[in-house]
């Protein structure tokens, strides 16, 4: 009976001494730690939309496609894990982990991100060669590392088989047949 | 609510170690995706230096207590051999006499290089089970401190290629409420062809009738919360059809039909 009532004395001395230790949020914000990976957020300027990202989802949440002139990438974010892969992968660092964790929502819409941009064909065939940007990439950077001047670079709008027919046709490309 | 408030500045910590209070996202295949931040060594040792300060009031409070005796100690009570034929794991399994610990049994990840000790309890009620814990937690800092001390340098992940398809993995882990079980098989895409995960709520939900055999429905919640179920643990899953949305729960019959039809 004693030892019972130690017992319990030890325990409201434990409680008072804590005093409060609930935080004043939502009343006052809270911010996260350094490093918090929050909702995911897409920086529309920068995204080329490559595709790298959905490649790397390991929930498959993000879908590539292409349709009517317009490649959509379309973020279906209930279903992410905060893995920062999509992140990490991303050419163009258009990706980034927010501080934002407030994401509940009744509307699933809240928690989706949909970026349409334009697409280009093959001027020969008609086949997806890539969205303008991704070409436009291409034009701001290869020139300069391979030293071509631009107007050479009047291929880029050739899909990936009609790059290797003209090749060929032009004898940059050669290939042996073996009997 | 005293361990809640204890626990809290562990989970800051988590937060600050990999981006996130629970869904770490950072095990890949090869390794991590993430190192340590800066500075993680002087952030870890204070918080549980403190959390063991804490613990030890708490317990050194609650161990003489009559009314917590009274309400754990006899009841929920799962026999040694109940234990073994039932196979449950982890604490449950420990709280009985069952002295399993993939940590110590077959040891992996660097296991094998620390020291600590398997904690086993005879009577196997639930204080047997709540004791079990409570000492898990001082043998938890034990383990972090001998690893702070240990850490080698050097890179987080290894680089591992392509991985061949229709190749197999089995792996035993040892959780927080027991042994975790995951099969992989792989597929031609990169991807898991068939993936099984028995987490240890499985086995050792099938303990709660042999606890709860002649005891009072009051005994029911603390004898179910004694083995610290994961009910989410223990389903299977459910199909959502990304265009339309829509979720669809299979049942049985139709799961088995499907996979008769699909695997022969």
């Amino acid at each position: 009976m004693f030892k019972h009532a130690v017992s319990e004395l030890k325990e409201a001395i434990l409680c008072l001494r804590a005093g409060q230790v609930t935080l004043g949020y939502p009343f006052e914000p809270h911010s996260p730690e350094p490093g918090f990976r929050g909702f995911l957020s897409l920086d529309p300027d920068k995204c080329i939309g490559c595709g790298a990202c959905a490649n790397a989802c390991p929930a498959r949440l993000i879908s590539v496609e292409d349709q009517d002139g317009h490649r959509t990438l379309d973020f279906v974010l209930a279903r992410c894990t905060y893995c920062a892969r999509c992140r990490d992968v991303c050419p163009q660092q258009a990706l980034a982990m927010s501080e934002q964790f407030e994401t509940a929502t009744s509307s699933p819409e809240d928690l989706r991100i949909t970026i349409k941009l334009r697409l280009v064909r093959c001027r020969e065939c008609g086949a997806v060669v890539g969205t303008q940007r991704q070409l436009n990439r291409v034009l701001n950077e290869l020139p300069s590392q391979l030293g071509l001047p631009p107007e050479k670079m009047d291929w880029l709008d050739l899909c990936l088989s009609c790059k290797r027919t003209r090749a060929l046709r032009e004898g940059v490309l050669t290939v042996e047949v073996r009997a | 609510m005293q361990a809640w408030r204890i626990r809290e500045p562990s989970m800051w910590m988590t937060e600050f170690l990999t981006g996130n209070r629970k869904t770490y996202g950072m095990n890949q295949i090869g390794g991590v995706s993430r190192d340590l931040p800066e500075g993680y060594q002087s952030r870890i040792l204070p918080v549980i230096d403190r959390i063991e300060k804490e613990v030890t009031a708490v317990v050194d409070a609650i161990v003489e207590d009559g009314s917590l005796k009274l309400r754990l100690q006899g009841s929920g009570v799962l026999s040694h051999e109940d234990a073994k034929a039932i196979c449950v794991v982890g604490p449950t399994a420990r709280g009985s006499g069952v002295a399993i610990d993939a940590r110590a049994d077959h040891p992996y990840a660097a296991y094998g290089e620390v020291d600590f000790e398997v904690c086993v309890e005879q009577s196997g009620d639930n204080w047997a089970r709540t004791m079990v814990r409570i000492r898990e937690l001082f043998e938890a800092i034990k383990i972090v401190r001998q690893a702070l001390a240990k850490m080698p340098e050097g890179p987080v992940m290894a680089e591992v290629g392509l991985i061949e398809a229709g190749g197999e993995g089995v792996s035993s882990v040892e959780a927080p409420r027991g042994e975790v079980h995951h099969y992989a098989l792989t597929g031609t895409d990169q991807r898991p062809y068939r993936w099984r995960v028995r987490a240890p709520t499985y086995p050792n939900l099938q303990s709660v009738p042999a606890m709860l055999k002649g005891m009072t429905i009051a005994d029911a919640p603390i004898s179910i919360g004694s083995i610290d179920p994961c009910f989410s643990c223990t389903e299977r899953g459910a199909v959502i059809d990304q265009k339309s949305g829509l979720t669809r729960v299979y049942t049985q019959d139709e799961l088995l039909r499907q996979f008769r039809e699909r695997f022969g």
